[in-house]
Protein backbone atom coordinates (compact mmCIF):
# COMPACT_ATOMS: atom_id res chain seq x y z
CA UNK A 1 0.00 0.00 0.00
CA UNK A 2 1.17 3.05 -0.63
CA UNK A 3 2.23 5.85 1.56
CA UNK A 4 -1.05 8.14 2.15
CA UNK A 5 1.36 11.04 2.65
CA UNK A 6 2.30 11.39 -1.26
CA UNK A 7 -1.21 11.39 -2.17
CA UNK A 8 -3.14 14.53 -2.62
CA UNK A 9 -5.98 13.18 -0.51
CA UNK A 10 -4.54 14.76 2.27
CA UNK A 11 -6.08 17.99 1.35
CA UNK A 12 -9.11 16.45 0.45
CA UNK A 13 -12.43 17.43 2.76
CA UNK A 14 -14.92 14.33 3.78
CA UNK A 15 -17.06 14.41 1.54
CA UNK A 16 -14.70 14.09 -1.07
CA UNK A 17 -13.18 11.27 0.41
CA UNK A 18 -16.00 8.93 0.46
CA UNK A 19 -16.64 10.12 -2.99
CA UNK A 20 -13.15 8.71 -3.92
CA UNK A 21 -13.84 5.29 -1.91
CA UNK A 22 -17.06 4.76 -3.80
CA UNK A 23 -14.99 4.55 -6.80
CA UNK A 24 -12.76 2.09 -5.01
CA UNK A 25 -9.75 4.45 -4.71
CA UNK A 26 -7.96 2.95 -2.04
CA UNK A 27 -5.56 5.53 -1.05
CA UNK A 28 -9.23 7.55 -0.02
CA UNK A 29 -9.75 5.28 2.42
CA UNK A 30 -6.22 5.18 3.71
CA UNK A 31 -6.98 8.56 3.72
CA UNK A 32 -10.17 8.37 5.97
CA UNK A 33 -8.82 5.53 8.29
CA UNK A 34 -5.49 8.32 9.12
CA UNK A 35 -8.54 10.87 9.89
CA UNK A 36 -10.69 8.76 11.89
CA UNK A 37 -9.12 5.41 13.24
CA UNK A 38 -8.06 6.54 16.24
CA UNK A 39 -11.59 7.69 17.23
CA UNK A 40 -12.91 4.45 15.96
CA UNK A 41 -10.32 2.52 17.90
CA UNK A 42 -10.53 4.36 20.81
CA UNK A 43 -14.54 4.22 21.54
CA UNK A 44 -14.35 -0.17 20.31
CA UNK A 45 -11.90 -0.47 22.82
CA UNK A 46 -13.72 1.81 25.52
CA UNK A 47 -16.88 -0.72 24.92
CA UNK A 48 -15.14 -3.80 24.83
CA UNK A 49 -12.64 -3.80 27.08
CA UNK A 50 -9.83 -5.25 24.93
CA UNK A 51 -7.52 -4.73 21.78
CA UNK A 52 -8.35 -7.56 20.03
CA UNK A 53 -11.90 -7.50 20.06
CA UNK A 54 -11.32 -3.35 19.08
CA UNK A 55 -9.69 -4.28 16.15
CA UNK A 56 -11.97 -6.42 15.01
CA UNK A 57 -14.27 -3.69 15.00
CA UNK A 58 -12.01 -1.27 13.58
CA UNK A 59 -11.47 -3.17 10.53
CA UNK A 60 -14.96 -4.09 10.46
CA UNK A 61 -15.88 -0.31 10.43
CA UNK A 62 -13.77 0.78 7.41
CA UNK A 63 -14.36 -2.39 5.25
CA UNK A 64 -17.96 -1.71 5.17
CA UNK A 65 -17.26 2.12 3.87
CA UNK A 66 -14.95 0.60 1.48
CA UNK A 67 -17.97 -1.96 0.40
CA UNK A 68 -20.40 0.47 0.73
CA UNK A 69 -19.74 3.83 0.80
CA UNK A 70 -23.01 5.03 -0.56
CA UNK A 71 -24.41 4.78 2.88
CA UNK A 72 -22.37 7.81 3.93
CA UNK A 73 -24.75 10.52 3.71
CA UNK A 74 -23.49 13.64 4.66
CA UNK A 75 -26.77 15.12 5.01
CA UNK A 76 -27.21 13.08 8.19
CA UNK A 77 -24.19 14.12 9.50
CA UNK A 78 -20.11 13.78 9.51
CA UNK A 79 -18.25 10.85 8.36
CA UNK A 80 -16.77 10.62 11.49
CA UNK A 81 -20.26 10.86 13.06
CA UNK A 82 -20.76 7.73 10.57
CA UNK A 83 -17.81 5.76 11.26
CA UNK A 84 -18.68 6.06 15.44
CA UNK A 85 -22.61 5.01 15.01
CA UNK A 86 -21.34 2.23 13.05
CA UNK A 87 -18.37 1.44 15.79
CA UNK A 88 -20.95 1.80 18.03
CA UNK A 89 -23.56 -0.46 17.14
CA UNK A 90 -21.23 -3.24 16.31
CA UNK A 91 -19.42 -2.86 19.46
CA UNK A 92 -22.85 -3.27 21.27
CA UNK A 93 -23.80 -6.27 19.10
CA UNK A 94 -20.67 -8.19 20.31
CA UNK A 95 -21.03 -6.90 23.54
CA UNK A 96 -24.58 -8.53 23.83
CA UNK A 97 -24.17 -11.33 22.02
CA UNK A 98 -24.02 -14.61 24.00
CA UNK A 99 -19.94 -15.10 23.97
CA UNK A 100 -19.83 -12.01 25.93
CA UNK A 101 -22.53 -12.19 27.98
CA UNK A 102 -20.14 -13.62 30.69
CA UNK A 103 -17.28 -11.10 30.04
CA UNK A 104 -19.57 -8.48 30.13
CA UNK A 105 -21.62 -9.81 33.43
CA UNK A 106 -18.01 -10.30 35.15
CA UNK A 107 -16.96 -6.67 34.07
CA UNK A 108 -20.39 -5.03 35.56
CA UNK A 109 -19.85 -6.54 38.43
CA UNK A 110 -16.61 -5.39 39.00
CA UNK A 111 -17.65 -2.04 38.11
CA UNK A 112 -20.69 -1.71 40.42
CA UNK A 113 -18.30 -3.53 43.68
CA UNK A 114 -15.58 -0.97 42.61
CA UNK A 115 -17.42 1.77 42.06
CA UNK A 116 -15.70 1.44 38.76
CA UNK A 117 -18.55 4.45 37.34
CA UNK A 118 -16.69 7.21 39.25
CA UNK A 119 -13.52 6.02 38.24
CA UNK A 120 -14.21 5.20 34.47
CA UNK A 121 -15.34 8.53 34.16
CA UNK A 122 -12.95 10.31 35.59
CA UNK A 123 -10.29 8.38 33.27
CA UNK A 124 -12.28 9.30 30.01
CA UNK A 125 -12.53 12.81 31.35
CA UNK A 126 -8.69 13.13 31.08
CA UNK A 127 -9.03 12.13 27.47
CA UNK A 128 -11.90 14.49 26.16
CA UNK A 129 -11.22 17.83 25.51
CA UNK A 130 -11.75 20.93 27.42
CA UNK A 131 -14.85 22.12 25.77
CA UNK A 132 -16.43 18.68 25.61
CA UNK A 133 -15.65 18.28 29.76
CA UNK A 134 -17.09 21.25 30.37
CA UNK A 135 -20.03 20.62 28.71
CA UNK A 136 -20.08 17.41 30.32
CA UNK A 137 -20.02 19.12 33.45
CA UNK A 138 -23.07 20.84 33.06
CA UNK A 139 -25.44 18.38 33.16
CA UNK A 140 -26.83 16.67 36.35
CA UNK A 141 -25.42 14.15 37.78
CA UNK A 142 -28.28 11.58 36.79
CA UNK A 143 -27.93 12.94 33.45
CA UNK A 144 -24.61 12.31 32.71
CA UNK A 145 -24.73 8.68 34.41
CA UNK A 146 -27.41 7.85 32.50
CA UNK A 147 -25.47 9.07 29.20
CA UNK A 148 -22.04 7.03 29.80
CA UNK A 149 -23.69 4.31 31.14
CA UNK A 150 -25.93 3.66 28.12
CA UNK A 151 -23.38 5.21 25.43
CA UNK A 152 -19.55 4.33 26.99
CA UNK A 153 -21.36 1.05 28.87
CA UNK A 154 -23.25 -0.44 26.02
CA UNK A 155 -26.38 -1.01 28.30
CA UNK A 156 -30.27 -0.62 26.97
CA UNK A 157 -31.91 2.03 28.97
CA UNK A 158 -33.54 -0.43 30.78
CA UNK A 159 -30.32 -2.08 32.29
CA UNK A 160 -29.41 1.62 33.18
CA UNK A 161 -32.68 2.40 35.06
CA UNK A 162 -31.87 -1.06 37.45
CA UNK A 163 -28.53 -0.22 37.68
CA UNK A 164 -29.02 3.19 39.18
CA UNK A 165 -32.30 2.16 40.47
CA UNK A 166 -34.73 4.63 38.78
CA UNK A 167 -37.20 4.47 36.47
CA UNK A 168 -37.15 3.22 32.70
CA UNK A 169 -39.12 6.78 31.87
CA UNK A 170 -36.69 8.65 33.75
CA UNK A 171 -33.55 7.45 32.36
CA UNK A 172 -35.26 7.63 28.85
CA UNK A 173 -35.58 11.42 29.42
CA UNK A 174 -32.45 11.94 31.37
CA UNK A 175 -30.42 10.49 28.12
CA UNK A 176 -32.65 12.88 26.01
CA UNK A 177 -32.92 15.92 27.54
CA UNK A 178 -28.69 15.38 28.16
CA UNK A 179 -28.03 15.12 24.62
CA UNK A 180 -29.79 17.94 24.24
CA UNK A 181 -28.16 19.90 26.68
CA UNK A 182 -24.76 18.82 25.70
CA UNK A 183 -25.83 19.85 22.28
CA UNK A 184 -27.13 23.34 23.29
CA UNK A 185 -23.63 23.58 25.47
CA UNK A 186 -20.85 22.78 22.80
CA UNK A 187 -22.66 25.58 20.27
CA UNK A 188 -23.18 28.17 22.92
CA UNK A 189 -19.16 27.31 22.85
CA UNK A 190 -18.86 27.55 18.96
CA UNK A 191 -18.08 24.27 18.88
CA UNK A 192 -20.54 23.43 15.68
CA UNK A 193 -21.13 19.53 15.30
CA UNK A 194 -18.47 17.66 13.63
CA UNK A 195 -15.76 20.18 14.26
CA UNK A 196 -13.92 17.75 16.66
CA UNK A 197 -11.45 15.59 14.18
CA UNK B 1 -45.29 2.74 20.70
CA UNK B 2 -47.39 6.05 20.06
CA UNK B 3 -45.53 8.89 18.51
CA UNK B 4 -44.43 10.67 21.65
CA UNK B 5 -43.29 7.21 23.04
CA UNK B 6 -40.94 6.87 20.38
CA UNK B 7 -40.11 10.19 20.78
CA UNK B 8 -39.08 9.75 24.18
CA UNK B 9 -36.87 6.70 23.49
CA UNK B 10 -35.09 8.71 20.37
CA UNK B 11 -31.74 9.43 22.47
CA UNK B 12 -32.07 6.11 23.53
CA UNK B 13 -31.88 4.53 20.31
CA UNK B 14 -29.33 6.97 19.13
CA UNK B 15 -27.06 5.94 21.98
CA UNK B 16 -28.00 1.85 20.79
CA UNK B 17 -29.72 1.58 24.25
CA UNK B 18 -32.69 0.13 22.69
CA UNK B 19 -33.62 -3.61 23.07
CA UNK B 20 -34.14 -5.13 19.51
CA UNK B 21 -38.01 -5.15 18.96
CA UNK B 22 -37.82 -1.41 20.20
CA UNK B 23 -35.11 -0.77 17.57
CA UNK B 24 -37.23 -2.11 14.63
CA UNK B 25 -40.06 0.15 15.57
CA UNK B 26 -38.11 3.40 16.10
CA UNK B 27 -36.15 2.62 12.44
CA UNK B 28 -39.08 2.56 10.63
CA UNK B 29 -40.61 5.63 12.49
CA UNK B 30 -37.46 7.81 12.04
CA UNK B 31 -37.59 6.43 8.39
CA UNK B 32 -41.03 7.88 7.71
CA UNK B 33 -40.33 10.74 9.98
CA UNK B 34 -37.92 13.76 9.18
CA UNK B 35 -37.93 15.44 12.33
CA UNK B 36 -37.32 11.99 14.41
CA UNK B 37 -34.13 11.08 11.77
CA UNK B 38 -32.77 14.73 12.50
CA UNK B 39 -33.13 14.60 15.88
CA UNK B 40 -31.50 10.99 16.07
CA UNK B 41 -28.65 12.90 13.85
CA UNK B 42 -27.76 15.48 16.34
CA UNK B 43 -27.89 13.11 19.13
CA UNK B 44 -25.42 10.92 17.07
CA UNK B 45 -23.57 14.18 16.42
CA UNK B 46 -23.30 14.96 19.78
CA UNK B 47 -22.36 11.03 21.03
CA UNK B 48 -19.33 11.37 18.54
CA UNK B 49 -17.72 14.76 20.47
CA UNK B 50 -17.80 12.66 22.96
CA UNK B 51 -15.81 9.99 21.56
CA UNK B 52 -13.38 12.40 20.02
CA UNK B 53 -10.36 11.91 21.92
CA UNK B 54 -7.19 12.03 19.94
CA UNK B 55 -6.61 8.99 20.38
CA UNK B 56 -4.04 6.83 18.09
CA UNK B 57 -5.63 3.23 16.33
CA UNK B 58 -2.65 0.24 17.00
CA UNK B 59 0.50 0.92 14.39
CA UNK B 60 0.10 -2.09 11.73
CA UNK B 61 -3.96 -1.99 11.84
CA UNK B 62 -4.35 -0.70 8.75
CA UNK B 63 -1.62 -2.72 7.09
CA UNK B 64 -4.27 -5.72 7.69
CA UNK B 65 -7.38 -3.71 6.25
CA UNK B 66 -5.49 -2.71 3.40
CA UNK B 67 -4.59 -6.45 2.78
CA UNK B 68 -7.96 -6.99 2.85
CA UNK B 69 -9.18 -4.80 0.64
CA UNK B 70 -11.18 -6.06 -2.63
CA UNK B 71 -9.08 -4.16 -5.24
CA UNK B 72 -11.85 -4.13 -8.03
CA UNK B 73 -11.31 -1.34 -10.46
CA UNK B 74 -13.96 1.68 -11.12
CA UNK B 75 -16.85 -0.05 -12.66
CA UNK B 76 -17.48 1.40 -16.05
CA UNK B 77 -19.83 4.16 -16.27
CA UNK B 78 -19.08 7.66 -13.64
CA UNK B 79 -15.44 7.85 -13.09
CA UNK B 80 -13.91 10.36 -10.70
CA UNK B 81 -10.71 10.97 -12.91
CA UNK B 82 -7.82 9.20 -10.64
CA UNK B 83 -5.19 12.30 -10.91
CA UNK B 84 -1.60 12.10 -11.63
CA UNK B 85 1.07 12.12 -8.34
CA UNK B 86 3.18 15.03 -8.58
CA UNK B 87 6.37 13.86 -8.29
CA UNK B 88 8.75 10.56 -7.54
CA UNK B 89 12.39 11.30 -6.57
CA UNK B 90 12.94 9.43 -9.33
CA UNK B 91 10.94 11.54 -11.53
CA UNK B 92 12.43 14.71 -9.32
CA UNK B 93 16.44 13.49 -10.58
CA UNK B 94 15.21 12.31 -14.39
CA UNK B 95 12.37 14.42 -15.71
CA UNK B 96 13.39 18.16 -14.51
CA UNK B 97 12.39 19.56 -17.50
CA UNK B 98 8.95 17.88 -16.57
CA UNK B 99 8.90 19.46 -12.88
CA UNK B 100 6.83 23.25 -13.99
CA UNK B 101 4.13 20.95 -15.40
CA UNK B 102 3.79 18.56 -12.60
CA UNK B 103 4.14 21.59 -10.16
CA UNK B 104 0.76 22.49 -12.06
CA UNK B 105 -1.02 18.62 -11.90
CA UNK B 106 -0.07 18.71 -8.22
CA UNK B 107 -1.86 22.42 -7.78
CA UNK B 108 -4.68 21.10 -9.64
CA UNK B 109 -4.70 18.01 -7.87
CA UNK B 110 -5.32 20.14 -4.45
CA UNK B 111 -7.80 22.58 -6.11
CA UNK B 112 -9.49 19.15 -7.16
CA UNK B 113 -9.63 18.28 -3.66
CA UNK B 114 -10.92 21.47 -2.51
CA UNK B 115 -13.25 21.66 -5.47
CA UNK B 116 -14.95 18.17 -4.58
CA UNK B 117 -15.54 19.46 -1.37
CA UNK B 118 -17.33 22.14 -2.51
CA UNK B 119 -18.83 20.50 -5.27
CA UNK B 120 -19.99 17.90 -2.00
CA UNK B 121 -21.75 21.03 -0.49
CA UNK B 122 -23.53 21.90 -3.40
CA UNK B 123 -24.90 18.40 -4.10
CA UNK B 124 -26.17 18.64 -1.19
CA UNK B 125 -27.94 21.68 -1.65
CA UNK B 126 -29.15 20.27 -5.00
CA UNK B 127 -30.53 16.99 -3.32
CA UNK B 128 -32.23 18.98 -0.28
CA UNK B 129 -33.73 20.67 -3.27
CA UNK B 130 -35.15 18.03 -5.20
CA UNK B 131 -35.70 16.08 -1.44
CA UNK B 132 -34.23 12.47 -2.57
CA UNK B 133 -31.15 13.21 -0.79
CA UNK B 134 -31.20 9.89 0.66
CA UNK B 135 -31.65 8.09 -2.77
CA UNK B 136 -28.92 9.38 -4.89
CA UNK B 137 -25.69 7.84 -4.55
CA UNK B 138 -22.05 9.37 -5.17
CA UNK B 139 -22.18 8.01 -8.68
CA UNK B 140 -25.45 9.37 -9.56
CA UNK B 141 -24.51 13.02 -7.53
CA UNK B 142 -21.46 12.72 -10.51
CA UNK B 143 -24.13 12.17 -12.93
CA UNK B 144 -26.36 15.20 -11.81
CA UNK B 145 -23.39 17.64 -11.48
CA UNK B 146 -22.56 16.97 -14.50
CA UNK B 147 -25.64 16.97 -16.31
CA UNK B 148 -25.91 20.49 -14.58
CA UNK B 149 -23.02 22.10 -16.06
CA UNK B 150 -23.81 20.86 -19.29
CA UNK B 151 -26.56 23.13 -19.28
CA UNK B 152 -25.36 26.12 -17.29
CA UNK B 153 -21.72 25.76 -17.71
CA UNK B 154 -20.71 29.19 -19.98
CA UNK B 155 -17.00 26.95 -21.23
CA UNK B 156 -18.06 24.14 -22.86
CA UNK B 157 -16.40 22.42 -26.19
CA UNK B 158 -17.68 19.51 -28.10
CA UNK B 159 -14.89 16.62 -28.90
CA UNK B 160 -15.33 15.28 -32.45
CA UNK B 161 -14.36 11.78 -33.48
CA UNK B 162 -12.00 12.19 -37.00
CA UNK B 163 -15.62 10.73 -38.61
CA UNK B 164 -17.48 13.98 -37.37
CA UNK B 165 -19.68 12.51 -34.57
CA UNK B 166 -19.85 13.67 -31.02
CA UNK B 167 -17.25 11.76 -29.01
CA UNK B 168 -17.87 13.77 -25.85
CA UNK B 169 -19.18 16.90 -24.37
CA UNK B 170 -16.93 19.18 -21.81
CA UNK B 171 -18.37 21.80 -19.74
CA UNK B 172 -16.02 23.84 -17.09
CA UNK B 173 -17.93 24.92 -13.93
CA UNK B 174 -15.79 26.53 -11.71
CA UNK B 175 -12.96 24.50 -10.35
CA UNK B 176 -14.67 21.98 -11.95
CA UNK B 177 -14.53 19.80 -15.81
CA UNK B 178 -17.21 17.44 -16.36
CA UNK B 179 -16.16 15.03 -19.78
CA UNK B 180 -19.48 13.27 -20.77
CA UNK B 181 -18.71 11.00 -23.69
CA UNK B 182 -21.52 10.52 -26.65
CA UNK B 183 -19.92 7.87 -29.49
CA UNK B 184 -16.41 7.08 -27.70
CA UNK B 185 -15.34 3.73 -28.25
CA UNK B 186 -14.38 1.70 -25.83
CA UNK B 187 -10.72 0.53 -25.86
CA UNK B 188 -9.30 -2.71 -24.82
CA UNK B 189 -8.65 -3.98 -21.28
CA UNK B 190 -4.71 -2.70 -21.52
CA UNK B 191 -5.38 0.49 -22.67
CA UNK B 192 -7.42 3.37 -21.28
CA UNK B 193 -8.34 6.63 -22.14
CA UNK B 194 -6.32 10.27 -20.61
CA UNK B 195 -7.48 13.45 -20.72
CA UNK B 196 -5.34 16.49 -21.16
CA UNK B 197 -5.70 20.18 -21.01
CA UNK B 198 -3.47 23.14 -22.38
CA UNK B 199 -2.99 25.79 -19.65
CA UNK B 200 -0.40 28.19 -20.76
CA UNK B 201 1.09 26.34 -23.41
CA UNK B 202 1.86 23.48 -21.41
CA UNK B 203 0.35 19.74 -21.60
CA UNK B 204 -1.06 18.61 -18.34
CA UNK B 205 -2.23 15.36 -16.92
CA UNK B 206 -5.90 15.66 -16.02
CA UNK B 207 -6.49 12.28 -15.21
CA UNK B 208 -6.49 8.91 -16.35
CA UNK B 209 -10.13 7.51 -17.04
CA UNK B 210 -10.33 4.08 -18.50
CA UNK B 211 -11.00 2.17 -21.21
CA UNK B 212 -14.84 3.27 -21.59
CA UNK B 213 -15.34 6.40 -19.64
CA UNK B 214 -19.17 7.98 -19.26
CA UNK B 215 -19.10 10.71 -16.85
CA UNK B 216 -15.59 12.41 -15.65
CA UNK B 217 -14.95 14.89 -13.36
CA UNK B 218 -11.66 16.91 -13.53
CA UNK B 219 -9.92 19.24 -11.76
CA UNK B 220 -10.13 22.76 -13.85
CA UNK B 221 -8.63 25.81 -13.92
CA UNK B 222 -9.47 29.25 -15.19
CA UNK B 223 -6.55 28.97 -17.69
CA UNK B 224 -7.25 25.66 -19.35
CA UNK B 225 -7.90 26.19 -22.84
CA UNK B 226 -8.00 23.55 -24.39
CA UNK B 227 -8.88 19.48 -24.04
CA UNK B 228 -7.82 16.62 -25.45
CA UNK B 229 -8.09 13.01 -25.24
CA UNK B 230 -5.22 10.14 -25.84
CA UNK B 231 -5.30 6.27 -25.86
CA UNK B 232 -2.74 4.98 -23.80
CA UNK B 233 -1.20 1.82 -21.88
CA UNK B 234 -3.32 1.10 -18.43
CA UNK B 235 -2.30 3.09 -15.95
CA UNK B 236 -1.56 6.19 -18.43
CA UNK B 237 1.80 7.49 -18.71
CA UNK B 238 3.19 11.02 -17.42
CA UNK B 239 4.09 12.76 -20.64
CA UNK B 240 2.19 11.70 -23.78
CA UNK B 241 4.08 10.95 -27.07
CA UNK B 242 0.38 9.75 -28.60
CA UNK B 243 -1.78 11.82 -31.41
CA UNK B 244 -4.82 13.01 -29.72
CA UNK B 245 -8.09 11.23 -30.28
CA UNK B 246 -9.79 14.48 -30.02
CA UNK B 247 -9.53 17.72 -29.32
CA UNK B 248 -11.70 20.80 -28.47
CA UNK B 249 -10.93 24.21 -27.56
CA UNK B 250 -13.05 25.76 -24.76
CA UNK B 251 -15.14 28.73 -26.03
Amino acid sequence: MEDVREQPWPDCSDAALVMGIARYQSEALAEAYRRHAGAVFGLAKRLLGGKALAEEVVQEVFLRLWNDADRFDPDRGSLRSFLLTNTHGRAVDMLRSETSRRNREDRDARTTAESGYDLEHEVWDMALTDSVKTALGTLAVGERQAIELAYFGGHTYRDVATMLNEPEGTIKSRIRLGLRKLRGELQAAGIGMGELT
Amino acid sequence: MTDDQMDELLGAYALDAVDESERREIETYVAKNPRARAEVAEHREVATMLSSTGAAAPSGLWDKIAASLDERAPEPGTLLAPLMRLDTQRQRRHQRSQRTAWFVVGALAVAACAALGILGVKLNNRTNELNNAHSQSASARLETAASTAMTTATRKTVLLSKDGTTAANVAIDGANGYLVTDHLPSLSADRTYQLWGLIDDKVISLGVIGDNPKVVVFPADSRLTTVMLTNEPAGGVSVTTQTPVTIGTLS
